[in-house]
């Protein structure tokens, strides 16, 4: 291996998207990108930045409807053409491969590991077809697989998203490439999970000496793992520089709100913006628990199976207050969001609103339970009737509980509209016409026109941007100081339960293994999964420099 | 992330065409030429006048069985009749046949699919059990069962036709309506406390129907066939009214001698039916995306 020779060279690259409905939009400006050999390279920046479109570029796998063109490209040395260049075929796969977002879909459901990963090391001429079998496993301890033999019989569906991931990076080094394109590898899986994979990734990298464009909206997880941080904005690079120095030293006025944006760790909890004042129909504080839930214990059947997802689970949130509820996926904690809107009944245990038990049974004493308590979903455009207009939307709660006239009706709207800051000029907008942020302000300002005592927010910003994340946040914590609302917070991301919760309860194994103040939690945890799920959090690095 | 796949098995990924125009216009072709086609047949069914001044009953014995001409575009048939007039005319009866099938199936099958579909349990399982009996025999037969019963006549024929596709509307509606079901958005409108006929009509139907529609504009060609076919084998319009598959039939027996007699309607039947299906998949949402 010529290790001089860089492992990638992008100059004046642009790249413009056509659509039937829109024209032509411009994805990147010219750019240049340069990748050591060995070296971890950064993609960092918001959705539409273009980071998956240069990282794409680099690999020769834009979108058919892509027009792009480039001066010059060349990958572990070798120059190339243009896309329709043979090259390609001998230099994908081979001196650069791919790490996709979402593992799930990059594997093929009905053929096993064993069967689609030979193939894979056979056509690309890493391994004769008797010796696939025996190289693959070799390959699969290399990612940290315990019984690689036992893998290799197995579906995709039976290994989890860490698994699949581990079995890509096991393909991508497969061929001991100059250059792997990691295009937010991680993004999907659990933090604890999303840990492993990286430090598996840092190793192989560093027994391959492989060079990594990795593409991220994490700024925290760009600064541990990345050598050099590139930041892109509108398509067009805004800074470039060693990890450490844009962390510390940020240039560009971008790239030091995206570190403003970032929770982190140390980050306090938010307080309401100047200005929020109760509003006149805020609920008075009041000593007693919202909500109290008793020792809830659901199961589910799975086949022969019985998944105990609810086992003894007891909690309470104060009114006004915020409780944090976290764990990682398959902890339990979208079960018990949805016990506590009264979409899944426990099988045993009590959940009480203002000392009412939440009807069992019953959908008219369900509706006027919802009156109380109403759910934010995590992904706003799938909660989000695609045919209703953002009015239409909010209204629909009060059509449904309150009789009110139109212009009443509208005025609600109206205000709700003003307490979640959108503009009322986009009331006639459908979803689609909306960016992310937007909508989950619609959904959010649909949970609090009725003015409920609780609000079930479940994951809600996990599937944002970070800067618009941290307004949402703000939005939230004006909101509770403005209508005195309380919050069941269900997060798998500690750092945001920092910013917004006033107490905080870890679930694991559908238990709560640990509940207190954020203050106490935080600095003394005392549970095991407590602790893992704080040293997962990312961006500790940047943290600890800034102490 | 197919691109994906074709770069772990090693296919050439689809690779950025670097001055590609769009071929758009290909298709505007087909289309805006499908549709002129059926606004033309629409023309002739509600206001023939527009399209001949001549009677498509009048009879002219010294004209009969003429090859088309400047003078009788379509030629005449055996007792002198224009036959470019009596097809004119002719797309009154099978269009407007036609469109009252597609109705009724439309509306009979989409309320059957729709209730089906979201009270589910043992009204579904019931529903499609006799949805799948009647998707078992053939349209044509199952038509012919019904106008039997039911007495000759265009109407008639027309309501044959309806219920001979029902099923599918029901069937798809279902299928719509289970996938919609299952969103979170409806979900997140049961719990804002809609009530479950709000949730049917207001969430369900509007966000199921786009499918059912583009179904419709496809049966339309199918319904103008399957009425033409009736009235050929007679069940339909009664003699002298003129109707497409009838005007075929009468032609039948001078097949020989004056080809333009069941080759000029069969012409347009097969026209308007291509049309139909174009404007068709024009109106399916995912073959658009496709382009």
């Amino acid at each position: 291996m010529s290790a001089l020779e860089p492992a990638l060279v992008i100059e004046g690259l642009t790249v413009d998207y056509r659509s039937a409905r829109t024209g032509t939009a411009t994805a990147l400006e010219p750019t240049a990108l340069t990748v050591g050999a060995g070296e971890v390279v950064a993609l960092v920046g918001e959705s539409g930045s273009g980071k998956t479109t240069l990282g794409m570029a680099a690999i020769g796998l834009l979108a058919p409807n892509a027009l792009a063109r480039f001066d010059r490209l060349e990958l572990g040395g070798t120059a190339i053409r243009d896309w329709t260049d043979p090259l390609w075929r001998s230099v994908r796969g081979t001196a650069v491969s791919l790490v996709p977002q979402d593992p799930s879909v990059s594997l093929n459901p009905v053929r096993t590991i064993g069967s689609q990963a030979t193939e894979h090391l056979v056509l690309h001429g890493l391994a004769r077809p008797h010796e696939a079998r025996a190289r693959l496993v070799d390959l699969l301890r290399e990612v940290g697989f315990d019984e690689p033999e036992r893998r290799l019989g197995q579906y995709p569906h039976e290994l989890s998203g860490g698994q699949q991931q581990r079995v890509l990076l096991a393909m991508a080094f497969s061929s001991d490439p100059k250059l792997i394109v990691a295009d937010e590898p991680t993004s999907g899986l659990d933090v604890t999970v999303q840990r492993a994979v990286l430090d598996r990734l840092d190793l192989l990298r560093a027994e391959h000496g492989t060079a990594i464009l990795f593409i991220t909206h994490d700024l925290g997880v760009a600064v541990e793992r990345a050598d050099r941080i590139v930041v892109l904005q509108n398509g067009r690079i805004v800074e470039e520089g060693p990890a450490l120095a844009v962390a510390t030293n940020p240039q560009h006025e971008y790239t030091r709100s995206l570190l403003a944006a970032a929770p982190s760790f140390a980050s306090g909890r938010l307080v309401p913006s100047p200005g929020t004042a109760p509003a006149p129909d805020a609920k008075a504080p009041d000593p007693a628990a919202v909500l109290v839930v008793d020792d809830v214990r659901k199961a589910f059947v799975r086949g022969r199976h019985v998944v105990q997802a609810l086992d003894g689970v007891s909690l309470a949130v104060g009114r006004g207050r915020t409780l944090g509820i976290v764990g990682e996926s398959g902890s339990g904690k979208s079960t018990l969001a949805r016990v506590l809107v009264g979409l899944e009944h426990p099988d045993s245990g009590t959940v009480e609103v203002h000392g009412e038990p939440v009807p069992r049974r019953g959908a008219r004493a369900l509706r006027a339970y919802r009156d109380h308590v109403q759910l934010i979903y995590q992904n706003p455009y799938a909660s989000l009737d695609p045919r209703f207009s953002v009015v239409e939307t909010i209204a629909e709660p009060l059509r449904n509980y309150r009789s009110l006239g139109r212009a009443e009706l509208r005025a609600r709207v109206d205000d709700a509209l003003d307490a979640v800051a959108l503009p009322r000029a986009l009331g006639r907008r459908r979803p689609h016409e909306l960016s992310g942020g937007q909508r989950q302000r619609v959904a959010l300002a649909r949970g609090i026109v009725l003015r409920p005592d609780l609000l079930v927010l479940d994951e809600p910003v996990s599937a944002l941007d970070v800067s618009v994340q941290a307004q949402i946040l703000q939005l939230l914590v004006d909101l509770q100081a403005e209508y005195g609302l309380s919050y069941a917070f269900i997060t798998h991301d500690l750092a945001v339960v920092r910013q917004i919760a006033d107490e905080v309860a870890v679930v694991a194994r559908g238990r709560v293994v640990e509940t207190g103040s954020v203050e106490a939690v935080f600095d003394r945890p005392a549970a095991a999964e407590t602790i893992r799920l704080i040293e997962a959090i990312p961006g500790r690095r940047t943290d600890a420099i800034a102490i | 992330m197919s691109a994906v796949r074709s770069l772990l098995v090693g296919h050439r990924g689809a690779a950025p065409r670097p001055s590609a125009r769009p071929r758009r216009w290909t298709r505007w072709i087909g289309l805006s030429a499908s549709a002129a086609f059926v606004v033309l047949v629409l023309v002739g069914a509600f206001f023939p006048t527009l399209l001949t001044g001549a009677d498509p009953l009048a009879v002219d014995p010294t004209a009969a069985l003429q090859a088309p001409s400047a003078q009788h575009v379509f030629g005449t048939d055996y007792v002198g009749r224009d036959l470019y007039t009596r097809v004119v005319y002719g797309s009154s009866l099978s269009l407007r046949g036609s469109l009252l099938a597609v109705l009724i199936a439309l509306v009979a099958g989409s309320l059957i699919g729709l209730v089906s579909g979201y009270v589910g349990g043992f009204v579904d399982t019931f529903v499609m059990r006799v949805i799948d009996v009647i998707l078992a025999i053939p349209g044509l037969l199952l038509s012919m069962t019904v106008v039997t019963a039911l007495g000759f006549g265009t109407v008639n024929v027309a309501i044959a036709v309806g219920v001979a596709s029902v099923a599918v509307f029901a069937r798809l509606m279902r299928a719509e309506v289970y996938r919609v079901r299952g969103t979170r958005y409806i979900e997140a409108a049961r719990l804002v406390g809609s009530s479950r006929l709000r949730i049917l009509f207001r969430h369900l139907l509007p966000n199921s129907a786009g499918t059912v529609l583009t179904l419709a504009a496809l049966e339309f060609g199918g319904a103008i066939l399957a009425f033409s076919a009736l009235s050929f084998l007679g069940y339909g319009a009664q003699p002298p009214q003129p109707e497409w598959g009838s005007l075929v039939n009468d032609g039948r027996g001078y097949l020989q001698t004056a080809w333009w007699l069941t080759t000029l309607p069969g012409l347009v039947i097969i026209l308007t039916v291509l049309a139909a299906n174009r404007i068709s998949r024009a109106l399916d949402p995912d073959q658009e995306a496709v382009r």
